[in-house]
């Protein structure tokens, strides 16, 4: 079960996280998780949110540059070594890029692999449970 | 020192009659063999017969760079095709090059003309020169060699983008001149001081053009180099480099006017305007055989000066360059337009087509940076597509254009919408 992103572009300066956050407050949206990757002049903001459909329209609605994408969510044990046999049973394939979803009793990421299918079933053969959004 | 002096310092009787002749017999040419011309003086109820001399020049009617390109490639040339033994090309409006032509005479003339610029800035056939202009389809490479080898110096085909090599050679060929951009040759001034090689040069004089500079750049190269810097104009159309040039008393560009006619208009009313007064410059090539243009507007806004020099030479003055009355930019000696950078965003179509040019002057050297709107339908969640995105902008304009440009994506709706004229340039070089 893929889990839906909302991916925002943003200029690199001052107050864009902030408009951002501020729209999402003004539609009563939760935000789980986000990462944000930086280049010189822009960052992209990914946001894992309680509604992604509606947090797009949004932010499309203000004139910014959003879009959903796949990714997928593991939950893995919050104890040592335990990212490193996830990642170990993924050796194979190539991880775009990957943040952390929540750091509870149970810890758990968010990873974006191209070949997402066949990367779940070896998340699940190796014994780790991938969420569905119904689940964050 | 003086190339041609019959010609460089002739009375102003002579040169009437000498214009006058060459004007008529050009006028006629061009009506027989361009039918562009001819309809053109249809319209207005011109025959050739109607051009007794110079001062009928206003009578015709002018020309611009959009005739060129509506007859494009060749529709303006005057001479069967076999007669061109050169073509050179640059960019448009458009993305459509300008292309010009030149018979074997021209080709002479035009070297004459680079041999009396350089010779008014003091190179002679002893002399070393290093050309570091472009060579290619842009005129400066080739017209600048051709002056400099018909005058006999040794001449060395540098051409440019090797700042290295360029000062290695300088030093081992004891090179005494160069020909190059003014902003290159202040780069090439940096990097001599970095590299402390100053005493180890023979340099003595530079010929810098195809860009508009100040006296204080030149000061500053004189200084930094301890040479003498001269000015050296042209455009393509008209011939390119040598069409007009510098003397020691920096008064002005002197135009080879027996084979360039100048004149001064208002662009708006399109009169003529008198000595002294700031207008877009015209003018009529009174000798050339492959591509004669009939007061072809230059765009470029400046006054002119008569009456006799300092120097002995009798030939009209361009005086300082005002800025153009259309939107291009002159960017490294190249010829950029807004609308290039436009047409070749909509051709790509994956951002959108609004746009800023930045351009500015880093240590010395033109930069050019544009950015563009990233359109959320082209995006990606992945740095590497935004990578991919801004490299194949670069690469699309940098074909365009020809010129390496900075791209920056910035968000949707942040550049500035116009209504009416829009303004896509913001022009940081400082030309002081």
């Amino acid at each position: 079960m893929a889990v839906k992103q909302v991916t925002v572009f943003i200029g690199n300066k001052e107050g864009r996280i902030e408009k951002v956050t501020e729209i999402l407050k003004e539609n009563n949206i939760n935000i789980s998780s986000l990462s944000l990757a930086e280049s010189v002049d822009f960052g992209l903001l990914r946001l894992i949110v309680s509604d992604p459909v509606k947090a797009k329209e949004a932010l499309s609605a203000e004139g910014l540059s959003a879009r959903l994408s796949d990714v997928i969510a593991v939950e893995i044990p919050n104890a040592p070594g335990s990212l490193h046999d996830l990642l170990t049973a993924l050796v194979e394939f190539n991880i775009e890029y990957m943040y952390v979803l929540s750091c509870a009793e149970k810890a758990s990421m968010i990873m974006k692999i191209k070949d997402y299918e066949s990367a779940e079933s070896v998340i699940r053969s190796s014994g780790f449970t991938v969420l569905s959004s119904d689940d964050i | 020192m003086i190339w041609n002096e019959t010609k460089e310092c002739m009375s102003a009787d002579e040169k009437h009659n000498l214009q006058s002749a060459r004007l008529v017999k050009q006028v006629s040419r061009v009506y027989h063999n361009v039918e562009f011309y001819r309809k053109r003086m249809q319209s207005v109820g011109l025959e050739p017969g109607d051009i007794t001399c110079i001062e009928d020049i206003t009578k015709l009617p002018y020309t611009t760079k959009d005739d060129l390109r509506d007859n494009y490639p060749f529709g303006l040339f005057a001479v069967p095709r076999e007669q061109i033994v050169r073509v050179h090309a640059s960019s448009g409006t458009t993305g459509k090059a300008t292309v010009v032509g030149y018979t074997r005479r021209d080709i002479d003339i035009w070297a004459e003309c680079v041999a009396r610029c350089l010779s008014g800035a003091g190179v002679t056939s002893k002399d070393i020169i290093q050309v570091a202009y472009g060579y290619g389809l842009f005129t400066g490479g080739l017209g600048a060699h051709y002056g400099a080898e018909f005058m006999g110096a040794t001449v060395v085909p540098q051409s440019t983008g090797n700042t290295k090599k360029l000062l290695t050679m300088m030093q081992d060929f004891g090179v005494t001149a160069i020909a190059c951009t003014p902003s290159y040759l202040l780069h090439i001034a940096e990097v001599v001081k970095e590299q402390g090689i100053l005493d180890e040069l023979k340099l003595k004089v530079a010929i810098c053009g195809a860009e508009p500079w100040t006296e204080n750049m030149r000061r500053m190269i004189e200084e930094e180099l301890r040479i003498k810097a001269y000015d050296i104009y042209g455009l393509s159309e008209v011939m390119g480099p040598g069409v007009a040039c510098d003397c020691e008393f920096h008064k002005g560009l002197h135009v080879h006017d027996d084979h360039f006619y100048p004149e001064i208009i208002d662009p708006e009313t399109l009169e003529p305007v008198g000595e002294n007064v700031t207008g877009e410059l015209v003018f009529t090539t009174l000798t050339k055989e492959g591509l004669p243009l009939i007061r072809y507007r230059t765009k470029d806004l400046t006054s002119i000066e008569y009456g006799t020099c300092d120097c002995g030479r009798t030939q009209p003055r361009i005086q300082k360059f005002k800025g153009r009355s259309d939107d291009m930019l002159i960017i490294r000696g190249v010829n950029v337009f807004p609308s290039q950078v436009e047409a070749a965003l909509l051709e790509m179509g994956e951002t959108t087509p609004n746009y800023m040019m930045i351009v500015d002057r880093v240590d010395h050297q033109d930069t050019l940076e544009v950015q563009v709107e990233v359109d959320e339908r082209y995006f990606d969640d992945e740095m590497r597509g935004l990578d991919n995105l801004s490299k194949k902008v670069g690469s699309v304009l940098k074909q365009a254009l020809g010129l390496a440009v900075k791209v920056t994506l910035v968000e949707p709706k942040t550049l500035p919408r116009f209504e009416g004229k829009s303004v896509h340039v913001t022009d940081n070089r400082k030309l002081v």
